[in-house]
Order: C-alpha cells, then structure tokens, then sequence
C-alpha cells in the first residue's frame, strides 16, 4: 500500500468522504464488472455496486491494510453479491404449480425467473455471449473465481484474500470452475458450430 | 511418467504458469504425446482466453453522483448512530440505576411501594396529582396509611393478624401506639382512611411507629409481587387538556379499586420517561395486578372505544420501525434521494428504536393508550 493511500484510508476512516471516493476510482469499474458478471444483469450490477461502496464506507474501519485496498474492496463486493444470491435462492421456494385463485378463476401460479440474466446485447460476439450465459450458470462459488482469475485477471494470491481461501483451495477451485465450465459450454457445442474448435 | 488423470490435473495451474518449473516441464512432455491431454487443454486455454477478452461494461453515467448521495446520507446516520449508541447506554445506565433503586427499596421498605402507592389513591383524586408534582413528599408519611388500602384484602387481612400480634407484643412499650388498633380492626381500616390528612399532621409519631413495624411484617406476608405489573401508557393528544385525560384515564383504573397508582415516588423515572416524550405524547407508569390490568384494557375498550384505544405498544412500533425500513431502501433505490425525507426517516427510525429499546429492556406490560382528540 502506497503512502498516499495509506493517508486516504486513515482519512476515509474518520468518515471523509473524498478521501473515499478517491479511494475507489481505480476499482469502481472492477467492481461494477464483477457484480455485473456474478448477477448477470446491468441494473441489478448497478444497484449492488453501490451497495459494495456504501457497505465499504461503513465498515472501512475494520480494514486494517494487510492487503491492498483494492484486494479488500474485491471482497467485499464478492460478499454483498454471493449474500444477495444466496437471497434470491431462498426466495423461490412456493411450489411452482400450485394453483392460486385469481378473479374467482384458478390459474397456476407463474413465477419469475430469477437466475441470471445476462443482457444479450451487451455481448456483440457470439461465442462470448455463450461463454458468459454458461458462466451464469456456475454455481456461486466457480463462478467467482472464474470471474476473478480469468476475466479480471486477478492473481492467485489475490483471490485467496477475496474469497477466503487458502490458496490451494483456490487452485483446486480454479481448476474444476474451468472443467465445469467446459462441460456447460460442451453442451452447447452445436452453437458454437466451428468457432469452437473441437 | 505420470497418468493422464494427474496431468489432467494440473493443466489448469500449468495454463497460469503457477507451476514449478519442473512440473511444467513434465506437462509439457506429456501433451506433447498424448493428443486426449493435447485436446483437453487447448480447450481450456481457449475458454480462458474468451474470458480473458471478455468485454467490460461501463458503469452508468449518474454511478458517482448517486453514490456521493448516498455516502452523504451514510455518513450523516452514521454520525447520528455514534450519537444514539451514547444516549442509549445513557438510558441503559439509567435504567439500571433505577431498577437498582427499585430493589434497594423493595427490600428495605419490605415491598411497601405499592400498598403505599394505592394509598394515595384512596385520597382525593386531585391529590394524587398533587403528589406528583410535589415529589412524593408525602412518601413517608402515607406508611401509616397504607393500612387503610381497601383494594388489598390479602393484605389488609394479614395486616389485621399482625395488629394483634403487635398488640401482644408490644404492649407495654408503645401502648399508646396501639391503643387504636386493638379495638376493632374493621373500625381501624375506615378510621385511617377517612383521616389520611390529618395524618400527616396530627399522628406523625404513631405513624412512624407503624411503619417501623410493618417492614417485617410484609416480609412476612409475602404479598405477591410478581403479579404487580407495571404499564405505561403514551398517551399522545392534540388538546391542551393532557392533565385532565390523564385524570380521566386514572379514574377508569381507579374503578376497580386495585392498586393503580401514576408513578409518584419514582421521580427519578420520570427522567427516563422524558426521552420517551416525543410530539404531544407524554408517559405515565402505573402499577396494577395482573386481573387489574385485564378489567382495565376491558374497560377501556369496551366503553371507551373512539376515544382510547390501546396497542401493543411492541408490535406496533416494530412494525413501524419495518415500514421505515422499506421506505428508506425504496428511497435508496430512488436515483433521485430526497435528503429531506431520509433525514425525517433517520430521525424517525431513531425514535422507534430508542422507545423499542427501552420497552424491551423493562419486564412489563406494553399498552399504547392513544387519546384520539377528536
């Protein structure tokens, strides 16, 4: 940690606000991608990044400076989203066609899909599109890491911090998200016609 | 030479150089002969390179200036949060140091409190207003009274007993004081109420005689206090005439001839009490038994209704403190943040809080009396 950060961090402590927003402005985009690909839509990204801010300002003071700011604000944004799809996991648990009376009519009951949506038009490519709608299905826990390695570009040490892990479990973990991932995007593999080589 | 399977292993660390040199080596080798190795990590070097060249989205335009709101608001109610975290374990200290004075008083006045708080009942009802106000002055001289508290039949009965005693016991030295109990216990009774004023006045050393008497007495009785309850009551009005709904409401209790007194000796509550002041709303402690409180609630329900009305003053505040709750998230999701709104909503919120806080830490009965004024 730079000195000057370190300066900014002590004074977003003590509740100042610039130094804070001075904080974040190299990682805003970093968070708000990695919200967007861990819930899969732009505005629900947009809502949960600001939460990421918010919830760091609160509890900044529990950041004592063993890692980079940026590392710490990772994780943080990794909790708020992993809570937040936890959340909506739980939500989904009415019985899907149980019927429900509606002006004197039964009907069935028709709930709303809530798992990731990822917005086709923001993927101009087809093969990225596919990649990052198979990436949506990954459980939580692969698709973090996937996120954080290989579209962010995070290093292994780095992810250990954000996801808690030791880094052998973040090896280990790295290692099955990819085969995971290979094995959603073989079953797509008549899309990819030749894109995707073998 | 390793298996397959190992080596299938290690291609993931071996695509992010996270092997050792050796090993990578070995990797190497093998997907160099093996073409079923060869093919699981081409397509895998190919999926981490799509990710890698994934497209990164670009945060909205307003991102910042939303988020500078809302950090403003933050740090406003976290300022305000310091702030209630202080008062609270003010109020906490408080509390306690009275409760502490509760039991201090219990024990050596021999759970006298409230017998001697129904006394002043039994005296004219615009006096126990003026007890009130006068700071419990009276306090240890409605002692002797206490005899005369008709509601208590248990213990007016066991008090009888002990006259005797007393009378036995205490013959020769304080003939005087006991001349009067002697006689007739049930004239006893009518007496002291009928002379609770002139008491104060004319019968001091005989009353502090009684009441020097009468701790161990009460010790002795056990009179149940466990079923003494205490109840506040927020009464919120618009009119100027707070004293006479207060009256009002007194009397509805008074009905029953039970115990029920406005907390009078307990001044240092009303210090507490004052916190919970909010707008028109004043609290009032009473004490009253349990059947006291149920013929009460009754009474006041069933032909008061329009004009009190009582809640469960917990689950009403809870679920007021949960609709201000959704209210600020809903505000939060709002780009446009009404900073007004936000702030009447924290102050709010504080409010419910501290009024949760201070019911939750009090083993009583909860009842919100609202006097609707119109």
């Amino acid at each position: 940690m730079s000195e000057n950060e370190r300066d900014l961090v002590e004074r977003a402590k003590s509740g100042d606000i610039e130094a804070f927003e001075q904080l974040i402005v190299g990682c805003q985009k970093k968070v708000f991608n990695i919200a967007y690909r861990m819930i899969g839509n732009y505005d629900d990204a947009n809502e949960l990044a600001q939460e990421v801010f918010l919830k760091a300002f609160r509890s900044i003071k529990k950041f004592k400076g063993d890692s980079l700011f940026s590392t710490w604000i990772y994780k943080v944004t990794t909790n708020v989203c992993l809570d937040e799809i936890r959340t909506r996991k739980k939500k989904v648990v009415i019985s899907l066609d149980q019927e429900i009376e509606f002006n004197d009519r039964e009907i069935k009951r028709q709930i709303p899909d809530n798992a990731p949506t990822p917005d086709m038009e923001a993927e101009t490519n087809e093969i990225k599109q596919i990649v990052n709608e198979s990436i949506a299905q990954l459980n939580e826990n692969y698709r973090s890491v996937i996120i954080l390695r290989d579209i962010q570009g995070l290093s292994y040490g780095e992810i250990s911090k954000v996801v808690n892990c030791p880094e052998g479990t973040v090896k280990s973990r790295i290692n099955r998200a990819r085969q995971a991932l290979k094995k959603i995007l073989q079953g797509k593999k008549e899309l990819l016609n030749e894109e995707f080589v073998k | 030479m390793k298996k397959c399977e190992e080596i299938l292993e290690l291609l993931s660390l071996y695509i992010d150089n996270e092997l050792d040199d050796e090993t990578s080596k070995l990797v190497k080798k093998h997907v160099e002969l093996c073409s079923l190795c060869k093919d699981e990590l081409e397509q895998l070097q190919q999926i981490v390179k799509i990710c890698n060249d994934m497209d990164e989205v670009e945060l909205p335009d307003n991102f910042n200036e939303v988020l500078h709101q809302k950090l403003k608001l933050e740090s406003r109610k976290m300022e305000e949060d310091k702030k209630i975290v202080v008062k609270r374990n003010r109020i906490m200290k408080t509390i306690t140091s009275v409760a502490a004075i509760f039991i201090v008083i219990f024990a050596v006045r021999g759970f006298m409190n409230i017998i001697q708080f129904g006394m002043s009942f039994t005296m004219n009802k615009a006096d126990v207003f003026d007890v009130m106000s006068n700071e419990g002055a009276k306090n240890s001289r409605d002692y002797g009274s206490d005899l005369s508290t008709k509601s208590t039949n248990k213990i007016v009965a066991s008090e009888n007993a002990f006259d005797k005693e007393l009378a036995d016991g205490t013959d020769a030295a304080k003939e005087d004081a006991t001349n009067s109990n002697d006689n007739d216990d049930g004239k006893q009774v009518i007496m002291f109420s009928e002379t609770i004023s002139d008491l104060d006045t004319t019968d001091e050393p005989k009353a502090s005689v009684g009441d020097q008497l009468e701790e161990e007495k009460y010790f002795a009785t056990n009179m149940p206090v466990e079923e003494a309850r205490e109840i506040i009551i927020t009464m919120s009005t618009k009119t100027e005439n707070i004293e006479s709904e207060k009256l009002k409401i007194t009397q509805i209790a008074d009905k029953f001839g039970t115990k029920v007194e406005v907390d009078t000796d307990l001044q240092k509550y009303a210090f507490v009490y004052k916190d919970w002041r909010y707008d028109d709303n004043l609290s009032i402690s009473y004490t009253m038994d349990q059947t006291s409180y149920d013929k009460f609630v009754k009474e006041v329900e069933d032909n008061y209704r329009g004009q009190y009305s009582i809640t469960k003053d917990e689950g009403h505040l809870s679920g007021r403190l949960k609709e201000i709750d959704r209210r600020i998230k809903d505000l939060e999701k709002n780009e446009l943040v009404n900073a007004d709104e936000c702030k009447s909503l924290s102050d709010e919120k504080e409010r419910v809080v501290k009024q949760l806080d201070n019911l939750n830490s009090n083993n009583m009965i909860r009842v919100e009396i609202k006097i609707n004024s119109d």
